[in-house]
């Protein structure tokens, strides 16, 4: 739970979410993120550390260098719910079409109303 | 048609049938029966009391808004769960009546996902993709 709400508040700062779509494609380093965005690299390194306590992004030694690279998975947790529910009410709604798209069967849809 | 955007999920469906027909498809416990869930109590009036069972679960909650043929609305909540706002609206078109829901998700629950954050977790979800097809207005 806390992890999840680190990842949205991971993703609420533009520089961070261009980091994640960068990391998307290909690890990185700083260096590397820092050449494709107007700031520094030193900024570059802040925000790479509030991905990692989202656990959103892995760092890596290779070399002299720190790779960075995107680990999905807290993302797929967030969107979870969201996908649940939506199947929900999918499930929900073609019912409802099999009610309303034969009234003459539904005694409860057949019976006149008040309003009429 | 379906849309995300925030804590919200809705969706958008067009019935041949009269405002009316689907007002009593959403207000009438036996044809909510049919297609919402196995069991349902809902006392039609502000502040009533809504009670939904299915599958073994059950969900509670209080109606907020009744405008009758028009819009329906009333939390639900599992136990121990916060609750979330469910809205129904109804808008005639020319086919017969859309019907609009939307499911809100409470603050609490661990999901903030604003418009953008959730085009960037479906843009994640779905790996690498060419920088070309990157979608700008995440950035």
């Amino acid at each position: 739970m806390a992890r999840t709400e680190a990842v949205f508040d991971a993703l609420g700062d533009p520089t961070r979410r261009h980091i994640v779509l960068s990391l998307a494609r290909r690890s990185a380093s700083a260096t590397a993120l820092a050449a494709e965005l107007p700031i520094s690299r030193q900024a570059v390194a802040k925000h790479l550390v509030s991905l990692r306590d989202a656990e959103l992004v892995v760092a890596e030694r290779v070399g002299r260098e720190t790779l960075y690279t995107l680990d999905p998975r807290p993302l797929a947790e967030a969107a979870r719910w969201i996908e649940r529910v939506g199947e929900e009410w999918d499930r929900r709604l073609a019912s409802l079409r099999g009610v309303l798209d034969k009234p003459g069967d539904e005694p409860g849809l057949n019976r006149p109303s008040p309003n009429i | 048609m379906e849309t995300l955007e925030g804590r919200t999920v809705t969706r958008e469906e067009e019935f041949e049938a009269s405002a009316d027909q689907v007002w009593r498809a959403l207000t009438d416990e036996a044809i909510l029966e049919q297609w919402l869930a196995e069991e349902v109590e809902l006392d039609l009036r502000e502040g009533g009391e809504v009670r939904v069972r299915d599958d073994g679960e059950e969900r509670r909650g209080r109606v907020e808004d009744v405008d009758e043929g028009r819009r329906l609305a009333f939390t639900w909540a599992r136990e121990g769960e916060l609750p979330s706002l469910v809205e129904f609206e109804l808008v005639p078109c020319i086919s017969g009546t859309r019907l609009i829901v939307t499911e809100t998700v409470p603050d609490g629950v661990p999901i903030a996902l604003t418009g953008a954050a959730w085009a960037l977790t479906a843009f994640a979800l779905r790996g690498a993709l060419a920088p070309a097809t990157v979608p700008q207005s995440v950035l």
